[in-house]
């Protein structure tokens, strides 16, 4: 099963709830909505898309297949940026 | 010739420039800044024949532990922080080639700075005698135009481009810093002033004020926390976090304004001098 975890060389602040992100490479500088926080948080750790989801299923009380649907369409954004790091 | 000392936040400076040219146009840009006081650290300038060189301003260098390295192609040399004490050539018979040497200094006090805690930052300052207002924004935001307004409002400029921010006790600070943009002022206010307030700017058609979100206020501070060079993800962290305890401290809004100092009235302070 894949797993993902947080680009190492991304700087990052949770502020009230949400993390600001910084990649040192570009210098570009990202707002993260409360939502994606919680799976930025959660990728400090390296994780399957199923045990985010069910952290954010527990946090903002939604179904655990809503919540994965969710991640599942967020975490590609995430790989993309190259801020997250999908594991073999 | 120019042996001189240039102050800044972290400390004085002595300028070295043997070559009569460069020195002359050094003088006319910084002559009024130099002081009488005890430099802690030296640069010395000599000119030398580039045939490549040409005018950019790009800040090209890299920081090498405590080596401030310039790879400019008009000017080349390094400052050793540790030390406090260093060497550059500049290109002779490039057009602007002082700006080389404005270029070079701006690397090394900012680092000299940074190595004080204290944070230069893409911004314009005022103060109203008491206190500081930062008005940040990127180039063409109106930072100038801000600056100036205030100034003729009464208000002592400290600088329309860039300053240092550091937290003394807790409170936010300002210094300025020699380096100011397209401003015809001259004269700036010296020494520290604890800030009152932070503004983003954007121009517009209407003076208004509107609170920002603290997460989108850090983001904001961070951005005009510049720097030449990348930085390393600990010295990011390290802007994340002062960014978060300066918005912590004092309030952050964006500002709306436009073109006439009527905006002050929204902000409310007292006026130095008129």
């Amino acid at each position: 099963m894949t797993r993902y975890r947080q680009n190492r060389e991304i700087a990052w602040r949770a502020v009230e709830g949400q993390a600001i992100l910084i990649d040192t490479r570009e210098g570009m500088m990202r707002q993260l909505s409360p939502v994606a926080t919680l799976v930025w948080d959660a990728l400090e750790e390296e994780r399957t898309v199923e045990e985010i989801a069910a952290r954010v299923a527990e946090r903002f009380d939604v179904t655990v297949e809503r919540a994965r649907a969710d991640v599942e369409s967020f975490l590609p954004t995430l790989v993309s940026r190259n801020l997250v790091v999908e594991l073999a | 010739m120019i042996d001189a000392v240039l102050p800044h936040p972290a400390g004085a400076l002595r300028i070295v420039v043997r070559d009569e040219s460069l020195a002359r146009r050094i003088g006319d840009r910084f002559g009024a800044l130099f002081v009488d006081a005890k430099p802690d650290a030296a640069i010395e300038f000599a000119v030398a024949d580039m045939p490549e060189a040409y005018w950019d301003e790009s800040l090209r260098g890299r920081l090498e532990g405590t080596r401030v390295i310039a790879e400019m192609n008009g000017a080349r040399g390094e400052f050793d922080l540790a030390a406090g004490a260093g060497r550059f050539e500049i290109a002779r018979h490039v057009e602007w080639s002082e700006l080389f040497l404005d270029n070079v200094l701006r690397m090394v006090i900012v680092e000299l700075g940074y190595r004080a805690k204290m944070w230069i930052c893409h911004t314009a300052a005022v103060a109203d005698g008491a206190a500081a207002y930062l008005f940040f924004g990127v180039s063409g935001a109106g930072k100038t135009t801000v600056t100036e307004l205030s100034a003729a409002a009464g208000f002592a400029p400290i600088n329309d481009d860039l300053v240092f921010l550091s937290m003394e006790g807790g409170v936010p600070t300002v210094t300025g810093c020699p380096f100011h943009g397209a401003t015809r002022i001259r004269r700036f206010a010296n020494g520290k002033f604890p800030v009152r307030a932070l503004f983003a700017l954007e121009q517009s058609g209407v003076n208004e004020i509107v609170p920002l979100p603290r997460p989108a206020a850090v983001l904001a501070l961070s951005r005009a926390l510049v720097t030449w060079r990348a930085r390393s993800r600990d010295e990011q962290a390290g802007a994340l976090a002062f960014a978060d305890a300066v918005c912590a401290a004092v309030p952050v809004s964006t500002l709306r304004f436009r073109k006439e100092p009527a905006f002050w009235e929204l902000i409310g302070p007292k006026r130095s001098a008129s």
